[in-house]
C-alpha cells in the first residue's frame, strides 16, 4: 500500500505540473522549434511516417455526441505524427528458430549410456542401425567422430559399409575434438539401415599389449546420423518415433507436458512403460513441464503432451514452434487412450544364451561370434547363463573342449588366457607351433567357478611387440582364432538356490521398483525410481517373482529397512558414502581405527600381557574355525571397512531373499546408476550374493552370505542326495560334519542300545 | 451447441477440476483475471521474463524495435498487464513513468510517443487512443480490485477525454460511433481513417461500465458490427476508411491484414467473442497461407494481401504462431492449441508482448485451446 500511496502522490504532483506547464511544445519536449517537421501530416497512414506526400488533412468534428473536447495544447500540427510503428523485422538479423534439418540418430548395436561409443585397438568394428522414414528427403548422412592422438593417420583406415555397400575409406584425424564426415545418402533405404564402422589403428609409437589401449576412435552417436527435411517426417506412429528418439539423442530427455493437477505419476508410469525401449539400454528420463513456461533455447523435436477432453484419445501434432507433439487426451474421468497402436510395450531385453546343464553346447550356440583376435591384447567373451536354480558348490568338474588356432611367428611370451568368471582356468603359449592346426583342447575346471545366471567364459589374448618400440606393422589378418565349434559341457545340478542379488534384478519388473517418496522428495529425486523403471525393462525369458521388489533409497533410516539379519548398522551404511553420514568414510575410518587401536594397545602391543595375546588368540582361532565352519566373506562390518561406494545393493533380511533394497550416493547421476544397473543386470560381472556396492569406476564388488542356507527347490531323492549332500557340506564343512557326527552319534548309540538290549535278552 | 462450444464448456469443466477452473469461471464475474493475481497465476514465469526483458528499472516499457521508444501502447500494455497479475510493484513504476513522462497533454490523454534520443523527450503531444484505452482499463482493474477511488478518477479522465478526442460519429449516416486512432490526422475528406485493433471490446466495455463513458461500449458495438462485415471478404484490414458511401480503402494503403489487424481476433477471442466472423475469417487465412502447422517453422505469417491471400511477410518471432495458433484453435474442432512455449529471448517486445495476451485469453477464454 505504501507504494500505492507513493505513485498517487506522483500523479497529483504530475497533473499539477501539466497543468502549470501550458508552455511550448518543444520547451517539454527537448525540440526546438527551429527544428525541421518531422513529418507532414498528409502522410499516408502506413507508410513510414518520414514519408509524407501531399494531401489535405481535415480536423476531426467534434463528436455530437459529447461536450465539446478539451482541446490538446497543439502549437504546431505539422510536429504532430501518427501513432504508427515500424513492426516488421524483415531484413533483421533475427533468431531464425531451429534448423529445418533433422537429424535422426544412429544408434549402436552395443548402446552406451552417453551415446559415444569407443572402438578400442588395432582392429575394431562395430555396428549402428538407424530408422529412416518412407519417402523421406534425406539430406545426407553424418559421421561424427575423433581420435586418440597416439593414431598414426597415415597408416590408419575408418571404413564405412552402409547396407553392404563400402564407401572410400577415410584417414581419421580427429584428434582436437569430435569432427563430423558428411556422407552421401543415397545407399540408404526406408525402414532400418545398417552401419558398420572399422577402424584399422596404428600407434603411432610403440607395439604391444599396452599400445593396444592407447589407441581408439569414439563415434558421438548423438550427433551422428541421417539429416531429413523437418517437413518430411511423416505424422503417424512411425515418425512420432522417430523424433522421440531423436529429442532423446538431442537433450537426453523427453519432455512431458501435462495440465496442472493431472496425476503426473500414473501418466508417467504409464508412459514410462511404453518408452523405455526407445534407447537401446539406455534409460529414457521424461522431463515433466507445464503448458506455461518459458523457453529460452530451441525448441524440442518432440514432446508428450496430455491434456483432458471428452473421450481418449490419441493425436499427433505439431506444436507452433515445430515440436512434434503426441497428443493424448485423457477422459475427464481420468481414464488414458489406448496407447498400444502408437507406444506398443516394448519387446524384453534380450537375455543371455542359455546353456543346459548336462548337454554338450557348442559356443555358436552361446552366441559366441567374435572368433578372431585381431589385437596385442584382446579379450573375447562369451556371456551366457545357467538356469536360476543350477548350484554346484561341490568337487564337480566341468569341461570345455577347445578349438583355436594362431598364426606363426608371434613373440616369445605371447599367449591366451582362457578364464571362467574371472578365474584363469588354462593359460596356453601363442609362440610356438604357431600356424599349425592344433588338436581339440580338452580344458576342464572347477564347476563351481560358475553360478546360476550371468556367467562369462574369456579368452585373453596377449601378444607383445616385436619389437615392442616400434609401431607394430599394419596387418589385417587375426592374430588368432577361436572356433565356434568349441564346446562347454556343464554338469548338472539339483534345483537349489541361495540368496543372491542378481536373480532378483534379473526378474524385476517396473512395478516393483519403489522407494519412500517422502526421502526421495527431500533429496529431490523423485523420479529415481521412474528413472529406474525405464532401464530396467524386463528381461526375455524372466518371469516375474512375487514378492521381488527394489527399494530405493538414501538415508537407510526407513521403518521397514531392519539390517539386524545383515549384522550391520545404518551408520555402517552410511560410512559408504561420507558425504552422507559426515562421518568418516569406510575408508578413512579404517586408517582412523587402526591409529587409534595402536595407541590404545599399544602397551599390549609392546609388551603384551598373558591376558591380551590369549583374547587375541581366542579372536583369531574363532574367525578361523567360522570361516571353515561356514566359508563365506567373513562379517559385513569387516568387508565394509575401507570401502566407498556410489550405490550398494543389499538383501536385508535372511526371511525375505527376494526384497532388494538399492542405498544411493545423493550425488549420483540417476540416469547413469540406471544404466549401469540394467546393464550389470545380465553381465556375469555385475552385483550378486547378498551385498554388492558400486564402485566409482563403474564396477561391483560383492559379499556373500552363508545364510540362509542353499534351499532345494525339489523333492531329495536318491538320486540327488549325493549332489545335495554334496553342496550342503560345500556350504558349511563344520555343519556338515557336525551333522555326519551326530549321525554317527546316534547310529552308535543306536547299536549300542541294541546290543544291551539283545544281550539282556540272551542272559535272560 | 456446436462441437466447440462443448468442448469450451467440458474443458471448464475440466479446468475446473485441474485447478485452473476459477479464472475460467470469474471470467464472468466482477474481476476476469482474479486468479491471475494469486500465487497459483500459471503464468507468473512468462511475467517475470517479460518485465525482465523489456522493463526497465525506471519503469519504461521499451520498445527496441521503435529506435527504443517507450510509447502509450506500450506503457499502457505493461500497466494492463501488472494489474492483471497483481504486480503492483511494477505497476507503480510503469504508472509514475507514464504519468512523469507521456501525461503532459493538456488534456488526460498520453502523448503517444517517449523516445530516448538525447535525454529522452516526447517530440509531439498527437496521442494514440488503444495505449489510453488499456491504460484506462489497468487504472479500472486495479481500482475496482482495490476500491482506490483516486485511480479511477483518473480513468474516468481519460476515458472521459478519449470519447471528447476521438470518438466521432461515422459519416456514412448510420449514426454508428467510431474511435479514431488519435485525436489528430485520422479525419480526411473522404471520410475518417480507422484502426480496428485499436478496438478492444472487453476493454472498452469494462472501461466505459466503470467510467461511465458509454460511448466506447457504443463504439466497441459499432465496431463489432463494422468487422462482421468487413469479414465476408476475408481477415480484418490493418487500416480502413468510413465515408459518406460507407467503407473504403483509405489512400496510399494497401489492402493488407498484417501486423496492426492481426490484433484483432486476439481482442475478441479474448473479450469472449470466439465466434466471431472476423476471427474465422483470420483464421480461414491462415490455413489457406499454410501457416499452420508448418513444419518449416521460424516463418510465422505476419501480413497478408487480403484480395489474393497470399502471404505478404512472415516473421521469426514466436509470438505470431502464438496469435495464430489460439485463432485457429477457436475454429478448429479439436482441443489443444500450437501456442508456442513462450519466449523474450529473441524475441521483441510487441510480439512477445501479445504472446503473453494470447495466453491470457487463451487460459480466461478458450481454456480448451491449452498449449500442447
Amino acid at each position: 500500500m505504501t507504494v500505492c500511496k507513493i505513485g498517487l502522490g506522483r500523479l497529483v504532483v504530475v497533473l499539477a505540473l501539466a497543468l502549470a506547464t501550458s508552455g511550448p511544445v518543444s520547451a517539454q519536449t527537448g525540440v526546438s522549434p527551429d527544428d525541421p517537421p518531422m513529418i507532414d501530416l498528409d502522410a499516408v497512414l502506413d507508410a513510414p511516417v518520414e514519408q509524407g506526400s501531399a494531401g489535405g488533412i481535415i480536423p476531426a468534428p467534434p463528436p455530437e455526441v459529447s461536450a465539446p473536447p478539451l482541446k490538446a495544447e497543439i502549437l504546431d500540427e505539422s510536429l504532430l505524427t501518427l501513432p504508427v510503428f515500424a513492426r516488421s523485422d524483415a531484413g533483421q538479423e533475427m533468431w531464425r528458430g531451429p534448423s529445418d534439418d533433422l537429424l535422426l540418430p544412429l544408434h549402436a548395436g552395443n548402446a552406451t549410456l552417453d551415446g559415444i561409443v569407443r572402438l578400442t585397438g588395432e582392429v575394431q568394428s562395430e555396428a549402428f542401425y538407424v530408422d529412416l522414414p518412407q519417402s523421406s528427403a534425406i539430406r545426407d548422412m553424418v559421421l561424427s567422430y575423433r581420435v586418440s592422438i597416439y593414431v598414426l593417420s597415415e597408416q590408419s583406415r575408418l571404413a564405412i559399409r552402409v547396407n553392404g555397400v563400402d564407401l572410400p575409406i577415410i584417414r581419421p584425424d580427429a584428434f582436437e575434438g569430435f569432427k563430423q564426415i558428411i556422407l552421401p545418402g543415397a545407399l540408404l533405404t526406408e525402414g532400418q539401415n545398417e552401419i558398420i564402422v572399422t577402424l584399422n589403428h596404428v600407434n603411432r609409437i610403440f607395439c604391444g599389449p599396452d599400445a593396444t589401449f592407447d589407441v581408439w576412435t569414439e563415434i558421438d552417436t548423438n550427433t551422428s546420423g541421417v539429416r531429413i527435411a523437418r517437413g518430411d517426417l511423416p505424422m503417424d506412429a512411425g515418425g512420432m518415433l522417430m523424433a522421440l528418439r531423436a529429442q532423446l539423442a538431442m537433450a537426453g530427455h523427453l519432455p512431458v507436458r501435462l495440465t496442472a493437477d493431472m496425476a503426473d505419476e500414473r501418466v508417467l508410469e504409464v508412459l514410462t512403460q511404453r518408452l523405455m525401449g526407445l534407447r537401446g539400454g539406455g534409460p529414457v528420463l521424461l522431463a515433466s513441464e507445464q503448458p506455461y513456461g518459458v523457453a529460452d533455447g530451441p525448441a524440442p523435436l518432440a514432446r508428450i503432451t496430455v491434456i483432458y477432453g471428452p473421450q481418449p484419445s490419441v493425436d499427433i501434432r505439431r506444436a507452433g514452434d515445430g515440436t512434434v507433439v503426441l497428443l493424448l487426451t485423457m477422459g475427464f474421468d481420468g481414464a488414458l487412450p489406448d496407447l498400444e497402436g502408437i507406444l506398443p510395450l516394448p519387446a524384453p531385453v534380450a537375455n543371455n544364451a542359455l546353456l543346459s546343464p548336462g548337454l554338450v553346447t557348442p559356443l555358436r550356440d552361446l552366441g559366441f561370434v567374435q572368433t578372431q583376435a585381431f589385437n596385442r591384447y584382446t579379450e573375447q567373451k562369451v556371456t551366457f547363463r545357467l538356469p536360476d536354480d543350477w548350484l554346484l558348490l561341490a568337487s564337480q568338474k566341468a569341461m570345455l573342449q577347445l578349438n583355436y588356432s594362431f598364426i606363426e611367428g608371434l613373440a616369445q611370451g605371447a599367449l591366451m588366457l582362457v578364464k571362467m568368471n574371472g578365474t584363469t582356468i588354462r593359460m596356453l603359449p601363442l609362440d610356438r607351433d604357431g600356424g599349425n592346426e592344433l588338436p581339440t583342447l580338452d580344458v576342464d575346471f572347477r564347476a563351481r567357478l560358475l553360478r546360476p545366471g550371468a556367467n562369462v567364459l574369456t579368452f585373453v589374448t596377449i601378444v607383445p611387440g616385436d619389437p615392442p618400440g616400434l609401431p607394430c606393422p599394419p596387418t589385417s589378418a587375426a592374430l588368432l582364432q577361436i572356433g565356434d565349434d568349441s564346446t562347454l559341457l556343464v554338469p548338472p545340478s539339483p534345483r537349489m538356490q541361495m540368496a543372491d542379488i542378481a536373480r532378483t534384478l534379473t526378474v524385476l519388473r517396473s512395478d516393483q521398483i519403489a522407494g519412500s517418496s517422502a526421502v526421495l522428495a527431500e533429496r529431490g529425486a523423485t523420479n529415481l525410481p521412474a528413472i529406474l523403471a525405464a532401464a530396467l525393462r524386463p528381461v526375455a525369458q524372466t518371469e516375474r517373482l512375487e514378492g521381488a521388489s527394489l527399494n530405493v533409497t538414501f538415508e537407510a533410516a526407513e521403518e521397514t529397512l531392519s539390517l539386524s539379519d545383515l549384522g550391520v548398522s545404518r551408520r555402517d551404511l552410511l560410512r559408504l558414502f561420507p558425504a552422507l553420514s559426515g562421518a568418516p568414510s569406510n575408508a578413512t575410518a579404517a586408517v582412523a581405527d587402526e591409529t587409534t587401536s595402536t595407541s590404545a594397545l599399544a602397551p599390549d602391543v609392546l609388551a603384551p600381557g598373558i591376558l591380551a595375546r590369549g583374547r587375541a588368540f581366542v579372536q583369531t582361532t574363532l574367525t578361523q574355525l567360522r570361516q571353515i565352519a561356514i566359508p563365506d566373506d567373513g562379517p559385513l562390518t569387516s568387508w565394509l571397512i575401507g570401502r566407498e561406494a556410489e550405490a550398494a545393493l543389499f538383501i536385508p533380511r535372511n526371511a525375505a531373499p527376494n526384497a532388494v533394497w538399492l542405498m544411493v550416493r545423493p550425488q549420483s547421476d540417476p540416469q547413469r546408476l540406471a544404466a549401469i544397473l540394467a546393464q550389470a543386470r545380465l553381465s556375469a560381472e555385475g552385483p550378486r550374493g547378498r551385498f554388492s556396492i558400486l564402485t566409482a569406476d563403474g564396477t561391483w564388488q560383492n559379499w556373500h552370505s552363508s545364510r540362509p542356507p542353499p534351499a532345494l527347490q525339489e523333492p531329495l531323492t536318491v538320486a540327488n542326495f549325493r549332489t545335495v549332500a554334496g553342496n550342503y557340506a560345500s556350504w558349511s564343512p563344520l555343519f556338515f560334519g557336525a551333522l555326519l557326527l551326530a549321525l554317527t552319534l546316534v547310529s552308535g548309540c543306536l547299536a549300542l542300545i541294541f546290543l544291551i538290549t539283545t544281550r539282556g535278552k540272551r542272559k535272560r | 451447441m456446436n462441437r466447440r462450444n462443448a468442448l469450451r464448456q467440458m474443458a471448464c469443466l475440466a479446468a475446473v477440476c485441474s485447478g485452473l477452473g476459477p479464472m475460467a469461471v470469474v471470467a464472468q464475474t466482477a474481476d476476469p483475471f482474479a486468479e491471475f493475481s494469486t500465487e497459483r497465476n500459471p503464468l507468473n514465469v512468462p511475467w517475470a521474463a517479460w518485465k525482465a526483458a523489456y522493463l526497465s528499472d525506471d519503469g519504461r516499457v521499451v520498445d527496441t524495435m521503435q529506435q527504443g521508444a517507450s510509447h502509450s501502447e506500450s506503457q499502457g500494455y505493461g500497466l494492463l498487464l501488472a494489474a492483471i497479475f497483481g504486480d503492483y510493484a511494477a505497476f507503480d513504476l510503469i504508472f509514475d513513468w507514464t504519468e512523469a513522462n507521456l501525461a503532459i497533454r493538456s488534456d488526460s490523454l498520453l502523448a503517444w510517443r517517449w523516445l530516448p534520443e538525447g535525454n529522452g523527450g516526447v517530440p509531439d503531444l498527437n496521442n494514440a487512443s488503444d495505449g489510453d484505452l488499456f491504460y484506462a482499463w489497468a487504472l479500472v482493474l486495479r481500482a475496482q480490485r482495490e476500491g482506490y477511488p483516486a485511480l479511477m478518477d483518473r480513468a474516468r479522465a481519460i476515458a472521459a477525454d478519449l470519447v471528447a478526442q476521438c470518438v466521432v460519429l461515422a459519416p456514412d449516416g448510420s449514426g454508428r460511433m467510431l474511435m479514431l486512432p488519435a485525436a489528430q490526422g485520422f479525419v480526411h475528406e473522404e471520410g475518417v481513417i480507422i484502426n480496428l485493433s485499436y478496438y478492444m471490446p472487453l476493454a472498452m466495455r469494462e472501461v466505459a461500465r466503470a467510467t461511465g463513458a458509454r460511448a466506447l461500449a457504443t463504439c466497441a458495438a459499432d465496431g463489432d458490427v463494422i468487422m462482421q462485415a468487413l469479414s465476408q471478404e476475408g481477415p480484418m484490414p490493418d487500416w480502413i476508411g468510413v465515408g459518406p458511401q460507407g467503407l473504403f480503402l483509405p489512400r496510399d494503403q494497401s489492402d493488407r491484414n498484417g501486423y496492426e489487424a492481426m490484433r484483432v481476433p486476439l481482442f475478441l477471442i479474448w473479450s469472449g467473442n470466439t465466434n466471431h466472423a472476423a476471427v474465422a475469417a483470420q483464421a480461414a487465412a491462415y490455413r489457406r497461407a499454410g501457416a499452420l502447422g508448418d513444419p518449416d517453422m521460424g516463418n510465422n505469417v505476419t501480413v497478408f494481401d487480403r484480395a489474393s491471400g497470399a502471404v505478404i511477410e512472415t516473421s521469426h518471432h514466436v509470438g505470431y504462431a502464438a496469435l495464430a495458433a489460439l485463432v485457429d484453435c477457436n475454429t478448429a474442432s479439436t482441443a489443444g492449441s500450437a501456442i508456442p512455449v513462450y519466449r523474450t529471448v529473441d524475441q521483441a517486445y510487441y510480439p512477445a508482448t501479445l504472446h503473453l495476451m494470447a495466453l491470457i485469453a487463451q487460459i480466461t477464454a478458450a481454456p480448451e485451446c491449452v498449449p500442447i
